[in-house]
């Protein structure tokens, strides 16, 4: 291959180490107006009256509420249950009751603390025991008691607990707006948006043809970026409608930690039963997620959670109920990752406390379990193809010297009083896209920018820092032969871009992937045929490579010249569709096949604790990806060792203190994310199994990488100290003590 | 927020500002903005003495150590004359916050903010450091563990600025250890710290100086328990009770919290592991 | 007011009770320096000032007078400097906003020390924080840098 697989510049690279890309609060317009939120303070109850007297300081142009809205202003998918702002009730501290308007943002501030809100407050709850509320129930139930005990089965029973976790992207969210005649433009740094466009014209009423949604450059976003970010384009959206002026909504960070969406947390009764040898018989799984004031994509993350709860391995008995429940806690969502973590979390802990059990190696346990060509997976779906789990796992036990440093760390141990060495491993995996989520495809078009002189590629896919411009960049070079100064992978325009659903489940390399592969290789179909017809030459006689066009061995026009020509009669606008193909998977046993595909990664890590602190230092990290094919090697590193702090962080020191609806920790001197000093050497390695259905075999990468940390970082944990901690993350108090330390005592 | 504000061109001009009316002071702004933007009013006019250089002078003079209350972290971290007569204060220095804000971040600011976690107290209370305040009307030099009361005040009048700080280097023949616990690597707010210096001789401790950091109510060192071993001699379980009696005093001190529980098996530990590593065995 | 911003000399009024990032920002037009938290604890906002990497959030306007300030913009005009080619090439950057920041403070570790160890750039970046790349491969590109591109400093 020529581009793919090798250092390719980063499209978007330049503006960014230059500091001239644009983030949303970049957009500047006159006459411009800013936007500040009055948000609720009370967990439950309904709205009884909003008193604005007050708040009409100085600077203050005007102050809107849910009734200003022209259409239905309920927003969400799938469960369409959250309101822009307020319909009447509020349902979580944080929930949008008013936005007001002002000619800076400090008479806004200070106006929206003005405004005064009366509640009749209702009863709150704050976890799924204490709801009764389901927003979603799944279930995975595989030849329930058509199995055979025996007496020396070892049955392993855990409970364990994972918190929620906050985003930090360190852009906060937000959104400019304003008209150009009757016509709505909106800048924000959204995951999809398509979606922000069709919310936006039902919330104002709209023709959704006069809405056009500019993808401002994303700051990050790891999931966290949809819901948010639509709701702020309403709040801006909403102000240009009802001024006429120019708006700007930029959460401060405060805002963003308590009235954002978080990842779920989920607790989990888990039951696994083995033979003596270590073979698995049986699993059982109850999962609580906590799904917050709404519902939002939970019944998905739900999906991913539950297919995901047995992992890669074969039992002949597999037990799963898991739900998401409504709480008055803030409401949950995506984050990398989407119940697949939190699934993985349970699932190899257990498996790595059972090797103990046994007295196996734990890879060799995990080994004797797992998914071979000719088994079935927990859901009954044919492994009909060779998984390359095995090979990931002999490699890294090599990679990481697993045996002779576990030995190396077991003397360490011995001999040293207050520090423990330890080393674990894990298994993590991840169904590639959306599964039985929805509609599972993406559309791509080439098209000849004459004024540019450049092939214009675009996908609905969006940048969010991932590298998916430069990855789609890097396809379009490779199929069509040209070097990347030819190509622009345009941003993310909904008046020039094709639904192709949303930039999430690391989707965007496999499914985006090969839209953009599929509408290149017509291109270049396209331009023989055009060729051949104009030049009265037969089709097998010519030739296209190197962005030119051959007669033969001849060369007769480059590509660019040929678009030139071929411009001056018509647009050149190649499309190309790309489908997953249609899974089978029954949503009353859980059974069949909820993914086609998978991407498989392993883990280990060497750690130190020390005993008297309770301070965990990561001192190397391994990781082992089937990424398919890599297509940008310098990015594929990127974000496998993102993931991994990420990951760190979640596992040692990302402590959301949220009690009674309230969260506490709300920037970032006290939600604590690693810094450069938390993260060890990084050891990665991808492995190349050549997906048929990604784009040069390519899979996605996002979150599988993410995914296994926390469990490796326990594993690692328990053999250098011999305790088991079963819920993240792992404080310095809890490894001193073995429990939580709470102020609230619980 | 405020209301108006002057950098002060020498530090004359700015004690006669504040012998003028109330004022607050600014100098590496890392506490002081943070409460801004946590919505603190500040109604009195704010004086800037970031750039004074009277304030930022670092010498030695009459066998003490002289740093200026204007100096920053990073200078001080990184002073010849301070790695080598006090490192158990450039270590201090070096532990605060990150490289931005120990650029920014001055020793006076630290001293004078008097957080519980303030990350070159515990350094300075085991150099016995002396602190010199001068306002206009003249200056004084207190020991600093007579500058800390409790719950963050301390012994300045509104007049009055810090100057600079003296200090005594310990004596060669002193082992110091300076611990901070901290919940990741970097940006961390201390959970605990110890500061320990431990002078043996001939089998005898004939100097103990403890300091927890992050644990007290009001900066100062565990006196009963230093005084309570000094002139022992070194045994198989001295370390051990020492460390009991660390704890136990921090304790009496800072009343049992929630976080008790923790700290109290923690601050114990510590103060053993440091004298163990210290190789203050016994005779 | 009296200061030098990105090279050049300006007297311009200045609001002293604004965050020197706001000023930047708003006054001064540079959004290249960024807004994360406002409390000094993630660094987007880092920018130069006497040559020491500060938290731009973190200082008054009014402190700046007299002082020489470097923000992002002030790092290349038309040809990138070879800081910013190394991050690029090396997979420093991935969203990019805490990139500006990163470039500053790493500036900041090359006027003191043209030849820092991996534990030296490391440290000099332990208050920029970044939630996409983990770090190492900004570390790494930095390391990679060879002395005659230093030199140009």
């Amino acid at each position: 291959m020529k581009y793919v697989g090798k250092e390719y510049v980063r499209v978007d690279g330049v503006e960014k180490i230059t500091g001239k890309a644009k983030y949303v609060d970049d957009y500047n317009f006159s006459n411009m107006l800013h936007v500040s939120v009055v948000r609720s303070t009370i967990s439950h109850g309904t709205v009884l009256d909003i008193n604005t007297e007050k708040a009409f300081i100085p600077g203050i142009v005007g102050i809107y509420t849910g009734k200003d809205f022209q259409g239905d202003n309920s927003y969400g998918f799938p469960i369409c249950d959250n309101q822009i702002l307020s319909n009447g009730v509020v349902k979580y501290i944080g929930d949008a009751i008013a936005i007001v308007c002002g000619e800076n943002r400090d008479a806004a501030k200070a106006a929206a603390k003005l405004v005064e809100v009366q509640y009749e407050e209702l009863d709150p709850v704050f976890s799924p025991e204490e709801s009764k509320e389901l927003a979603s129930s799944l279930v995975v139930k595989k030849n329930i008691g058509k199995w055979v005990e025996n007496e020396e089965d070892i049955t392993l029973e855990m409970e364990l607990s994972t918190k929620h976790q906050e985003h930090m992207y360190i852009e906060p969210e937000g959104a400019v707006a304003h008209f150009e005649g009757d016509a709505l433009i909106v800048h924000a740094p959204m995951q999809s948006p398509l979606n922000a466009k069709f919310i936006m014209a039902k919330v104002l009423g709209m023709e959704s043809s006069k809405v056009r949604i500019i993808q401002s450059t994303v700051g990050g976003a790891f999931g966290g970026k949809d819901d948010v970010v639509y709701e702020a384009c309403g709040f801006a959206a909403l102000g240009a409608y009802k001024t006429g002026r120019p708006c700007k909504f930029v959460a401060s960070r405060e805002e963003s930690i308590i009235s954002s969406y978080k990842r779920h947390p989920a607790s989990c009764q888990l039951k696994l039963i083995c033979d003596k040898k270590g073979y698995f018989k049986s699993i059982k799984v109850r999962n609580k997620l906590d799904g917050g004031a709404y519902g939002s994509v939970s019944p998905f993350v739900l999906y991913r959670n539950t297919t995901h709860s047995a992992g890669p391995y074969v039992f002949n008995e597999v037990d799963v109920e898991n739900g998401v429940y409504y709480t008055n806690n803030v409401y949950s969502a995506a984050f990398r990752g989407f119940g697949g973590l939190q699934a993985c979390f349970f699932y190899d802990t257990a498996v790595d406390e059972m090797s103990y059990r046994l007295g196996i190696d734990p890879i060799e346990l995990r080994m004797k379990n797992i998914w071979r060509k000719g088994t079935t997976t927990p859901t009954n779906q044919d492994v009909n193809w060779e998984p390359s789990i095995e090979k990931l796992l002999i490699k890294i036990k090599e990679a990481s010297q697993w045996e002779l440093k576990r030995s190396e760390f077991e003397d360490f141990n011995k001999n040293n009083k207050y520090y423990k060495k330890g080393i674990g491993v894990s298994l993590g995996y991840h169904g590639i896209s959306l599964g039985a989520e929805g509609e599972d495809f993406a559309q791509s078009e080439v098209i000849y920018d004459n004024e540019k002189d450049k092939l214009i590629v675009t996908c609905g896919i969006s940048e969010l820092g991932q590298g998916s411009r430069t990855v789609y960049s890097q396809i379009a070079s490779e199929v069509l032969d040209l070097p990347q100064k030819y190509i622009e992978v345009n941003n993310y325009d909904t008046d020039r871009i094709l639904d192709s659903g949303p930039t999430v489940a690391s989707r965007g390399s496999t499914v985006g992937g090969r839209g953009v592969q599929t509408a290149c290789e017509n291109f270049v179909k396209f331009i023989k045929d055009e060729f051949s017809k104009i030049n009265k030459v037969e089709a097998s006689k010519v030739i296209y490579k190197e962005g030119a066009l051959y007669i033969e061995d001849k060369e007769v026009i480059k590509l660019m010249e040929f678009c030139k020509e071929i411009s001056k009669e018509r647009e050149i606008k190649i499309y190309g569709r790309f489908d997953m193909p249609k899974i089978d998977w029954n949503e009353h046993t859980g059974l069949g096949i909820p993914y086609v595909s998978y991407h498989y990664g392993v883990h280990v890590c060497y750690l130190t604790v020390d005993i008297v602190t309770g301070m965990v230092t990561v001192d190397k990290y391994f990781a082992i990806h089937d990424i398919g094919k890599v297509i940008n090697p310098t990015s594929l590193k990127g974000q496998i060792n993102g993931g991994i702090a990420t990951g760190i962080g979640y596992a040692l020191m990302e402590d959301l203190e949220i009690h009674n609806g309230i969260i506490e920790n709300d920037n970032f001197d006290s939600y604590i994310i690693p810094t450069s000093m938390d993260i060890p050497e990084i050891y990665s390695e991808a492995y190349e199994s050549l997906e048929p259905l990604g784009p040069f075999g390519a899979k996605g990468t996002g979150e599988p990488v993410l995914t296994p940390v926390p469990a490796c970082i326990g594993n690692a944990i328990r053999f250098a100290i011999g305790k088991r901690f079963t819920d993240l993350p792992f404080t310095l108090e809890k490894i001193v003590l073995g429990k939580e330390l709470s102020k609230y005592g619980k | 927020m405020v209301n108006n504000f002057i950098k002060a061109k020498s530090l004359s001009e700015a004690l006669k500002l504040m012998k003028e009316k109330e004022s607050v002071i600014i100098a590496g702004g890392t506490d002081l903005i943070v409460e801004l933007h946590q919505g603190k009013k500040i109604k009195e006019r704010i004086i800037d003495i970031s750039s004074l250089e009277e304030l930022k002078d670092i010498r030695e003079e009459n066998g003490y150590v002289v740093i200026g209350a204007g100096c920053t972290h990073s200078e001080i971290e990184k002073s010849k004359i301070v790695k080598e007569k006090l490192p158990i204060l450039a270590k201090g220095c070096s532990i605060v916050g990150s490289t931005t804000i120990r650029n920014r971040g001055t020793i006076g600011g630290n001293v004078v903010n008097s957080s519980t976690c303030a990350d070159t107290v515990p350094p300075l209370l085991i150099l016995d450091g002396k602190v010199k305040l001068q306002s206009f009307q003249g200056e004084r030099v207190i020991d600093l563990k007579d500058f800390f009361y409790n719950k963050g005040k301390v012994n300045l009048r509104n007049d009055e600025i810090v100057i600079e700080f003296l200090v005594k280097p310990m004596e060669s023949d002193y082992k110091w250890s300076l611990v901070k616990v901290g919940r990741r690597k970097s940006l961390s707010i201390s959970r605990l710290t110890l500061a320990i210096a431990v002078k043996e001789k001939d089998g005898l401790i004939e100097d103990l100086r403890i300091c927890p950091g992050a644990m007290l109510p009001r900066h100062g060192r565990l006196w009963k328990t230093e005084e309570g071993f000094k002139g022992k001699r070194f045994n198989e379980n001295i370390i051990e009770e020492i460390g009991e009696s660390a704890s136990r005093e921090a304790i009496a001190l800072s009343g049992i919290r929630w976080s008790t529980e923790y700290k109290e098996p923690v601050l114990k530990g510590l103060t053993i592991r440091a004298l163990e590593e210290l190789g203050v065995q016994g005779g | 007011m009296k200061f030098v911003l990105n090279g050049e000399n300006q007297n311009v009024a200045v609001d002293e009770r604004k965050t020197l990032l706001e000023f930047l920002r708003e006054d001064m037009g540079l959004t290249g320096v960024k807004k994360g938290c406002e409390i000094g604890e993630c660094g987007a906002c880092t920018i130069l000032m006497n040559k020491k990497a500060v938290n731009s959030c973190m200082v008054l306007a009014g402190q700046i007078e007299g002082c020489e300030i470097v923000t992002i913009e002030g790092v290349s005009k038309e040809v990138l400097h070879p800081l910013q080619e190394r991050l690029l090439k090396g997979g420093a950057v991935q969203c990019g906003y805490c990139t500006p920041g990163m470039v500053m403070a790493i500036l900041a570790l090359l006027y003191e020390n043209s030849n820092p160890s991996e534990e030296e750039i490391r440290r000099a970046i332990d208050g920029n924080l970044c939630r996409c790349t983990g770090y190492n491969q900004i570390i790494q590109s930095v390391k990679e840098m060879k002395l005659d591109e230093l030199e140009v400093i």
